[in-house]
């Protein structure tokens, strides 16, 4: 794990990455030249300007309440990585 | 200082599940106790590729809880994804509402107990907003492993968020209380606690008496009882009054409640908490709720509990007896429908203390379940072998004097027994019909007389007792279907017949 | 010319058109295209997987059908090959990713469904950027693509295997998907027809997310008329994706048989002259943007100045909202219900070690990017800021499209460059996008087509782009075919497809 103290470091810790220190160092570099280039949107005026809102939508988007299988369950479940039964399992962790 | 120098604010929010056929999100079925994984589909597993489409239903239902409680209903809503990683949460976030929640403001009415002269006075709570969201699985711990059922994981959901606006854990208790019934008479949730489509959070501060500013909060989750959510709090108050009476801080926290010690304890503080990352969901657009929807919405409202309760006293009912048969709407409905087959409105009590005595106490024995507060209240009525017009027949052969009280009860029993049967055919068959022949029972009352010149020395030289002896041998003889009225008049005729022949 | 030259000579339309008259059977080009993909593939790599039973099986379904008298869809026995970023029931779906290797997905996305609806026989899944994220198919786990114009360059990307192996007539045509330009670089790149539809026009349902909204499926194809063909099968709204349109899916091919024509009086194209003094852009790319442009004058279209005010701020905002999404979109990604999974004693180095073996640099560091710009210290300055900026940015488009039809511009400042050339310089990268992403940010249907080639060896491919406003796909397509009906580029054929020019 990187130093949480690093910026990198507390990013990796809240995306769930492993970040050994040698990646961290040359990851925080880049981020820093990367972050450093989208800084120069601070000097747009968008005083008064709204978020972008995706075009209007020509109708609500909504889903009646019918069922609607789209796959064989057995083999999602087949696909997992490991389950016990039909549950799916992971090292205990508390609640 | 003294707990009671301390003014105790509380704010409720509350999970509800959405009664729908699928889940929030995908046409996913979903009920509760199936086996495990078997309610999922390509989207409730977070699989790549998946998207999510809202439920009109789950919408419509949302929306009808907001108009029920007065929330303002923006033209445009969003949906927002928050952020953390957890097995049960299928995709790393969990899809909500944020910053633009569909209804806003509302109030729920609970009972205002500072005003014990009006039983029917309400104190509003204010609500701050309601956003509907999708729940996540559920986890159970065995051994080295966790093992995770995503069967719930996706199930619709409203949390209600009131202001912090309570002052008591019975006032909790009480609006937690009024929001489920709101909910059952809407009929968008079976709002059951025990089953978790009910679920409550309470975040506890307190502050000095007179002060403005509000303390720091603690929020407990998961109270999943009307009990826990009293005793939880309670024992928050407690915890919070002893630290600062020590001259300690109260420190932003969530907790849990262990119901064994009665107490709350620290799961995690604010400086631990997650960063969720909330922005908004680029999956799905703007929620849109006109004007049309709202008004067909609102248009399809029921008659909510206050305004039922306050309209039953009108009929002349106590509040209690308002608050029994309003706590389930459909036992509401139920009485209403009883009422009006009635056609009497003066009968409101009498068709009162059939409802809520011997109807519930017959459901009651067949179902199994209780009319406390309890978590079961809803559905009492679901099979019910008495429709309310049966019931008003009953009624109506009781008032006209064809059949007795106490014969009314055995026929009501009767037809719970024997579903199918009308009063009527009950009454006919098995004799309920009631005597009011005054001749004949004048002539039952004077043979029995005669057959018991013992008991008439003893009534006669002024013993009153004996006059229910008499009473009871003509209701024997009669098999019960004698008219008690008429009997006590033939038996004070009688008797005076009797007193005037004696005396010379 | 052997059968199978003949076969893998024609378009798509003209292969269906052949099948559809009795002139072709499907098998026989079925099998002339995955003896080219044998052919091919171990100079190239395109391909993630071949399915070369379901592809028999598919076209003598084809065959016998037509065999029947029964009715045949409008892709019925055309080969067909899908960016590995479209989900294919039983058929592994990687995403050009560690992390997804092995997955078979249980479901159907809409993009294969359809396309088999129409009658199109699946070849196989090919190679891409990781998640879609890079411009040359080398962010990858696997074997990176070559370039079939010239083997030691890149192929462009994100969907750099779709490119390849439509340039190599290894597929009659290709699926890819666009995020910032992942269809449009790599179409420009080799010399091909790449199409990004409008926002919704064609469902994401089945398309695993990148940022989910900026990223639009749509076809790559050697001529415009196979793009309109795959466009007029793939488009229309899907109960399955809310921000799909249900806007009525025009006849593409007819705007393209009109613009066949060579007439484009009546047509205004908006030039943003500002954005051709970019320091990065290259003369040659320059050159032949400028003769692209006089010859669409020649037809008839007129050429007029138009401003975007926001351009350069383009490229940062594009990298803020994208990798916010992709922060947020490649959570599901724990090992834990499918995929990768590295088993650790506790969850979280479960969680962790899974995330770092399955995910590549450049997916890593978009990941910490977008984890940074939506916490909740950055979120105002940096993914609010840059809603805000794509607000402006649409609000130029629009302002342009209402004094011109559409916006020429080139597709990529660069043709394509040797493998490995530009790894170590991820903002260099980015700002290749430069020309590219702003459709995506408002949304837009953006063509990148055939503009001729590079004078200096080796003679690499170069594109021209023209973005129109919402739904105006059959304009573009129109001029795309006029322009193409002007030249004789989209004929040639590349050194590494096993044929002459």
């Amino acid at each position: 794990m990187a130093n949480d103290d690093t910026l990198v470091g507390e990013l990796a810790r809240l995306a769930h990455l492993e970040l050994p220190p040698a990646r961290a160092q040359v990851l925080g570099a880049q981020l820093e030249t990367i972050l450093g280039y989208i800084r120069g949107l601070q000097a747009v005026d968008v005083e008064g300007v709204p978020e972008y809102l995706p075009a209007e939508q020509v109708r609500s988007g909504l889903r009646d309440d019918i069922e609607r299988a789209d796959m064989d369950v057995d083999s999602a479940l087949a696909g997992v990585p490991l389950a016990h039964d039909r549950l799916v399992a992971v090292p205990k962790f508390k609640d | 200082m003294a707990r009671a120098d301390y003014e105790v604010v509380i704010g409720l929010e509350v999970h509800c599940q959405l009664a729908t056929a699928t889940k929030m999100f995908s046409g996913c079925a979903y009920s509760i106790g199936d086996e495990p994984n078997t309610q999922i589909d390509a989207y409730t597993l977070g699989l790549p590729g998946t998207l999510p489409v809202p439920n009109r239903a789950a919408v419509e239902h949302a929306l009808r809880l907001a108009l029920a409680v007065g929330c303002e209903i923006p033209p445009l809503s969003r949906w927002a994804r928050k952020h953390y990683f957890y097995p049960d949460l299928p995709k790393g976030y969990q899809i909500t509402q944020a910053d633009q929640p569909y209804a806003l403001g509302g109030a729920i009415e609970i009972p205002d107990h500072d005003q014990p002269d009006d039983p029917l006075a309400t104190r509003r709570v204010p609500l701050l907003r309601i956003h509907m969201e999708e729940d996540a699985g559920k986890n159970t711990h065995a051994g080295e492993y966790s093992l995770i059922d995503y069967n719930r994981a996706g199930a619709p959901l409203v949390e209600i968020v009131s202001l912090p606006a309570l002052r008591s854990a019975a006032e909790a208790a009480d609006y937690v209380r009024e929001l489920r019934t709101i909910v059952r008479y809407l009929g968008i949730s079976a709002a059951n606690m025990e089953q978790g489509t009910l679920r409550c959070d309470a975040n506890v501060s307190l502050r000095p008496v007179g002060a403005t500013a509000l303390g720091t909060r603690c929020e407990i989750k998961n109270l999943n009882s009307f009990k826990f959510i009293e005793a939880a709090i309670n024992a928050e108050i407690r915890r919070q009054v002893d630290l600062l009476d020590a001259g300690e801080a109260v420190i932003q926290s969530t907790m849990s409640y262990d119901p064994g010690r009665d107490q709350t304890k620290v799961m995690r503080t604010k400086e631990a908490a997650a960063d969720y990352r909330y922005f908004p969901e680029p999956d799905m657009p703007p929620l849109s709720i006109d004007a049309a929807w709202i008004a067909a919405a609102k248009a399809s409202l029921p008659a909510l509990p206050w305004a039922r309760r306050r309209a039953l006293v009108q009929l002349g009912l106590s509040a209690y007896d308002a608050g029994v048969l309003t706590a389930d709407h459909e036992l509401a409905d139920y009485f209403d429908a009883a009422l009006a087959a009635c056609n009497d409105p003066s009968l409101a009590k009498v068709v009162c203390n059939w409802v809520t005595g011997e109807l519930l106490k017959l459901l009651k024995t067949d179902h199994a379940e209780g009319l406390d507060d309890g978590d079961n209240t809803g559905g009492r009525l679901a099979g019910c072998p008495v429709s309310p017009a049966a019931l008003a027949e009953l009624i109506g052969h009781v008032e006209a004097g064809t059949i007795s009280g106490r014969a009314a009860k055995q026929v009501l029993a009767k037809i719970f027994a024997e579903p199918g049967q009308s009063p009527a055919q009950i009454i006919e068959r098995d004799g309920y019909r009631q005597v009011s022949d005054q001749a004949a029972i004048t002539q039952m009352v004077r043979e029995i007389v005669n057959a018991h010149p013992q008991q008439l020395e003893q009534l006669l030289a002024g013993k009153a007792k004996v006059r229910g002896f008499f009473v009871g041998q003509v209701m024997r003889v009669s098999k019960g279907q004698a008219n008690p009225q008429v009997v006590q008049q033939a038996l004070e005729a009688v008797l005076e017949q009797l007193a005037k022949t004696q005396e010379p | 010319m052997s059968a199978s030259d003949d076969i893998l000579g024609r378009s798509a339309r003209a292969l269906a058109k052949g099948i559809r008259d009795g002139e072709l059977s499907s098998l026989d080009v079925t099998r002339a295209y995955l003896e080219q993909i044998h052919a091919t593939e171990p100079a190239l790599h395109a391909y993630r997987c071949v399915t070369s039973e379901l592809a028999l099986a598919q076209a003598q379904a084809v065959d016998r059908a037509r065999a029947s008298g029964a009715s045949l869809g409008p892709l019925a026995g055309v080969p067909v090959a899908l960016k590995d970023i479209f989900v294919t029931q039983g058929v592994e779906t990687t995403c050009g990713s560690a992390i997804l290797a092995g997955w078979v997905p249980p479901y159907q996305g809409t993009h294969a469904q359809r396309l088999a609806d129409a009658g199109a026989v699946l070849l196989g899944k090919l190679s891409m950027d990781e998640f879609g994220m890079g411009s040359a198919n080398e962010n990858t786990p696997f074997e990176p693509v070559h370039n079939p114009w010239a083997r030691d360059h890149v192929p462009g990307g994100s969907s750099g295997g779709t490119a390849a192996a439509v340039a190599a007539r290894s597929c009659a045509l290709g699926l890819g998907s666009d995020t910032g330009g992942s269809i449009r670089q790599p179409a420009s790149l080799c010399n091909l027809v790449g199409l990004k539809p409008t926002y919704g026009r064609v469902s994401r349902h089945g398309m695993i997310a990148f940022a989910s909204s900026l990223d639009q499926a749509g076809p790559m194809t050697r001529e415009v008329g196979d793009a309109a063909l795959a466009l007029g099968v793939l488009a229309g709204v899907d109960p399955r994706d809310s921000t799909s349109l249900d806007a009525p899916v025009p006849d593409y091919l007819a705007a393209v048989d009109a613009g066949a024509q060579g007439q484009l009086a009546g047509t205004t194209i908006g030039l943003h002259r500002r954005a051709l003094e970019l320091d990065g852009l290259a003369p040659q790319v320059r050159d032949r943007f400028e003769a692209s442009l006089a010859q669409l004058a020649d037809a008839g279209a007129r050429v007029i100045d138009i401003e975007l005010p926001h351009f350069e701020h383009a490229v940062a905002t594009y990298y803020v909202l994208c990798t916010a999404e992709a922060s947020s979109n490649l959570a599901r990604y724990d090992g834990v219900r499918y995929g990768l999974r590295r088993d650790r004693p506790s969850l979280r180095e479960t969680y962790e070690a899974t995330r770092h073996d399955g995910f590549g640099a450049e997916v890593a560091r978009r990941i910490l990017l977008g984890t940074f710009v939506l916490r909740a210290d950055s979120y105002a300055d940096y993914y609010g800021r840059a809603m805000k900026v794509r607000s402006l940015i649409a609000q130029d488009y629009a302002a342009a499209f209402a004094r011109c039809d559409m916006i020429a511009s080139p597709t990529s400042p660069v043709p394509s460059w040797r493998i490995g050339a530009k790894v170590d310089d991820p903002l260099a990268v980015y700002l290749l996008d430069v020309f590219t992403i702003g459709a995506n940010l408002a949304g837009l249907p953006a063509i990148s087509i055939p503009a001729g080639f590079t004078a200096s060896a080796p003679r690499l491919p170069i594109g021209l782009q023209l973005i129109g406003p919402r739904l105006a796909e059959p304009a573009l397509l129109r001029v795309a075919a006029a322009h193409e009906a002007a030249n004789r580029w989209h004929l040639e054929r590349p050194p590494a497809s096993g044929g002459g020019s």
